[in-house]
């Protein structure tokens, strides 16, 4: 599944599969089950790659995320202060697969494999660079991915620091995209200010989900239901900077 | 935490403010590995602190950037008395203790304190004299003490990290310098 989630981010007709490409949705194919975390908005942070596991939080039925899939709608790549230049050249993670795809001068696909050396496991990181998270959740949609871990540090719609405007809160995604299986969130946000931003769904969200997604029924989307399987755990336990503030919500369907 | 008493660690989150304080500098003060000698001298002469704590802090700011380059997944936290509340061991500091070499801060130290204040007390002999002593600190903060709040075990993981290049590029490779057999001392005990 996750090999056919990367395959259908690429348009056929603009782009042309190499072998190396061919072969790695392949693989990505038989990876069986994996546990996928998916960072929108992630920007050039990385903390979820040391934080956002089992052993550091409590609650978790998952020690680490095998693949983790991050998104953003400007393209850091490029840029020569981008936080991956020097978050993954220390002696504690060994890079062993890298492939980039270039889709256009703002977008672009990095592929990278990683062994954590001290933990003596690997991860996949998928990084779409100049991308709007909901380009990403459409394919993971008709691909049928699974996300074990929505990790939502700092919603750039909800707070309104995003510079793409027009977006959907990611914090809405369990409830609009149940195919997902989305089972895990860690967000600043907690079940009070979902609840708030539910109250303005006519008016302010309802517009912006039907341009992304014209063939959801909104009209019947039963809100209330969805915001009562949410179970928020209040101390997400993530003690590093500027993570504090994180909690969990547990989504049980 | 017993054997990192709460008096070292109150001292050792206090030393950037009490530096920063002798420089008369409001600038975030870049770390033990970068002491003035006129300030750890000055702190010594007042008795607030003593050159086997200097040493401490050292090998302590060690252990921080090891943690930091080579198991970062573990964010631990230590519980400051002085200050009343939790403090992070991989704070600010990270970026200062990357740029500096251990051997930066405990040979330059140590020579030029004899150098300069020798006539008085013979740190050079004093210090590796005792270097067992701080050996033995090092591994009791890494296994007995630090390793039961890490994700990532600091035990099972010291043989390849004190063999690596860049561990091994913190001492410095003259045979006569404290951090080389510091460094050599600490291999042949763990």
């Amino acid at each position: 599944m996750l090999g056919e989630f990367l395959s259908n981010t690429l348009n056929p007709s603009e782009y042309k599969a190499s072998d190396q490409l061919r072969s790695l949705i392949k693989e990505l194919n038989e990876l069986g089950e994996s546990r996928v975390l998916f960072y929108p908005s992630s920007s050039d942070d990385y903390s979820d790659v040391l934080y956002a596991n089992g052993r550091m939080i409590t609650g978790l039925d998952f020690e680490f995320p095998d693949v983790y899939i991050h998104t953003d709608a400007n393209n850091f790549v490029n840029i020569p202060t981008h936080r991956s230049l020097y978050f993954f050249r220390t002696p504690s993670f060994s890079e062993f697969f890298f492939l980039k795809i270039e889709i256009s001068n703002k977008k672009c696909i990095r592929i990278r494999k990683f062994k954590r050396n001290g933990l003596n496991s690997e991860f996949w990181l998928i990084e779409f660079s100049g991308f709007r998270n909901e380009d990403i959740v459409k394919p993971m949609l008709s691909s049928n991915l699974n996300i074990d871990l929505l990790y939502n540090h700092c919603d750039g719609i909800f707070s309104g620091m995003g510079d793409a405007t027009g977006g959907i809160p990611p914090l809405f995604y369990w409830i609009l995209f149940p195919e997902l299986g989305i089972k895990y969130s860690l967000s600043e946000y907690d079940i009070e200010r979902l609840k708030s931003e539910v109250l303005k769904f006519q008016e302010k969200w309802k517009y912006q989900i039907k341009v992304h997604f014209p063939e959801l029924n909104t009209d019947n989307l039963n809100l209330d239901q969805g915001l009562e399987i949410i179970d928020y755990q209040h101390d997400s336990l993530v003690r590093n900077r500027g993570n504090e503030n994180l909690k969990m919500g547990l989504y049980s369907y | 935490m017993n054997y990192l008493k709460d008096d070292f660690l109150r001292k050792y989150f206090s030393i950037n403010e009490k530096i920063c304080a002798l420089n008369h500098s409001t600038e975030s003060y870049s770390g033990f590995f970068n002491l003035k000698t006129s300030n750890v001298k000055w702190l010594i002469e007042r008795g607030e602190y003593t050159i086997e704590f200097f040493i401490k802090a050292l090998i302590f700011s060690l252990i921080q950037k090891v943690i930091f380059r080579f198991l970062p997944e573990n964010h631990i936290y230590l519980y400051n008395w002085g200050f009343n509340s939790y403090q992070s061991l991989l704070g600010p500091k990270n970026q200062f203790i990357y740029r500096h070499k251990f051997s930066n801060g405990s040979d330059s130290l140590i020579q030029n304190l004899s150098k300069r204040y020798g006539s008085k007390h013979d740190y050079t002999s004093k210090i590796e004299k005792e270097i067992d002593k701080y050996v033995d600190f090092t591994i009791i903060t890494l296994i007995g003490e630090l390793d039961s709040v890490c994700i990532t075990s600091l035990k099972d993981n010291f043989s390849w990290i004190i063999n690596h290049e860049e561990f091994k590029s913190e001492f410095s490779e003259d045979p006569l310098s404290f951090s080389n057999k510091f460094y050599n001392s600490l291999k042949s005990k763990l």
